[in-house]
């Protein structure tokens, strides 16, 4: 499973991390820097909690199986 | 509902109404309430009323989350030049740094401050914040109740404020006797009174931190460079004005209705006195139904925004406590739930603009329940202590009385 976010689109609400910090990073700023990918076995609920808590909707998972269109 | 806008006959009639949040809230007791019956109405029309500020004829009103979220999004359409009008308050015409900035300056002085409020910042800070909590509750909790608003909601944000400039704790009743007749007062000689004082105080201080660098906030803004050239005084001045007053009212606004609901909701009250470790959880649900702060934007083009023509130069509000009570974004909007699946909110806003201080409000209202439980038993609201709450700028009880 892969997390993919669109940094552009991040503004800082660190949501993401707040709720699954095994799976992004932020930056010194606390903006998202990126995630883990592939997200680490047994915390693929929790990627899937992080990437819904976006305000922004700035994250997408791609589950495995699935094509990633786009982002990184 | 009326018959469209004389001054603009290019708006559909149907699309114009004159919604009075404050005759609503009135009716139903709570501003949240009375703006989820927005929410039968159309996602965007164009409002006459003359509260949320508005000034020129009429304003566009979006009521639903995910427009609000596009609107604060898309900040080359719909920009924030000149919306707190504050500097207007001393006759004077500087922007408030960085929220009245749009790109590409505005991210540049953002980047400044960014590191200053991150998460790992505020680690770093919350065990002071605490220590001004636990000193203010201290205060009223032997004595079976308490005015909230004054003995509490307001006083911390300002003890925070000061920590962070790096001010002596001993100017906290000066600084809130600023902020009450800057943003409170009816008289306009009165707010610019308060506002010029709070800037030659400041201006002083930046003086002093240029001369004398500590590790304060303002040392690091004097110190920091954009395009390798220092701040001028009036940068500082801008970031340290707007740090000021957007970290008071809002934050006890939304305290304010945090506590009037725990007052009635003794259930919930005792639940989170008795697992303080759902506290962190419990706060995003109240700030996902409490989102106290209207804000708005400026159209810079003609545009069709969802269908709706909209005109250069047109006011965009979104009051994103409005966005807090969307059903199809939450089941049961109006119904507080700490065990709801997704607290997802805008009530930080959304954007670029998104809330600088979104990190420290968090802390500071989580630690506030963490030690407010903690000292103090069960509390219910005095007899009349809970009045129709404001919603002239920031929603929120102008008073709360407790007792327990």
């Amino acid at each position: 499973m892969k997390a993919i976010v669109d940094v552009g689109k991040c503004s800082g609400h660190a949501r993401c991390v707040a709720v699954a910090p095994h799976v992004f990073v932020l930056n010194s700023d606390g903006y998202n820097e990126r995630a883990i990918n592939p997200v680490p076995a047994g915390h693929e609920v929790e990627g899937r909690r992080g990437a819904r808590a976006c305000p922004e909707r700035a994250i997408r998972i791609v589950e495995d199986g699935e094509e990633a269109e786009a982002g990184r | 509902m009326s018959g469209g806008c004389p001054s603009r006959p290019d708006i559909a009639p149907d699309m114009v109404r004159r919604w009075d949040l404050a005759r609503e809230t009135e009716a139903v007791g709570c501003p949240f309430v009375a703006a989820s019956k927005l929410h039968d109405g159309p996602d965007i029309f164009f409002n006459l009323s003359d509260d949320l500020r508005n000034v020129d004829g009429g304003s566009w009103i979006v009521t639903r989350a995910d427009l609000q979220r596009e609107v604060l999004q898309k900040s080359e359409l719909f920009s924030s030049r000149g919306i707190s009008g504050f500097s207007a308050i001393l006759g004077e015409s500087w922007p408030l740094m960085p929220v009245e900035l749009d790109a590409p300056d505005h991210m540049r002085y953002r980047k400044l401050i960014n590191p200053l409020f991150s998460p790992r910042r505020m680690d770093e800070i919350e065990a002071g914040v605490r220590e001004s909590a636990i000193e203010l509750i201290e205060a009223v909790r032997h004595r079976g109740g308490c005015e909230f608003m004054t003995a509490y909601a307001r006083e911390l944000p300002v003890n925070v404020f000061l920590r962070l400039m790096g001010l002596p704790l001993a100017e906290v009743d000066t600084f809130r006797k600023w902020e009450d007749e800057m943003m409170h007062s009816d008289d306009v000689a009165v707010r610019a009174g308060a506002a010029h004082a709070l800037k030659a105080y400041l201006l002083d201080i930046i003086g002093r931190r240029r001369a004398e660098p500590t590790d304060d906030l303002i040392s690091h803004l004097v110190t920091a460079t954009l395009d390798d050239r220092p701040l001028d005084d009036d940068a500082v001045l801008g970031l340290c004005f707007f740090l000021y007053i957007a970290g008071l009212d809002t934050v006890a606004a939304t305290l304010s209705f945090i506590f009037a609901t725990l007052a009635e909701q003794p259930d919930l009250q005792n639940r989170l006195r008795s697992t303080p470790a759902e506290i962190p959880e419990a706060v995003e649900e109240l700030i996902r139904a409490f989102g106290t702060v209207v804000t708005s934007r400026y159209l810079t083009e003609d545009t069709v925004f969802h269908g709706v023509a909209m005109r250069k130069g047109d006011r965009v509000i979104t009051p994103l406590g409005v966005a807090s009570r969307d059903p199809a974004e939450y089941e049961d909007a109006n119904t507080l739930n700490i065990d709801r699946l997704s607290t997802r909110n805008i009530s930080f806003g959304a954007g670029p603009h998104r809330c600088i201080g979104s990190h420290l409000a968090r802390r500071e209202i989580t630690l506030t329940l963490e030690e407010w439980l903690a000292r103090i038993p069960e509390f219910r609201l005095a007899p009349n202590g809970k009045p129709v709450p404001n919603v002239v700028t920031v929603w929120g009880h102008d008073t709360l009385q407790l007792e327990w």
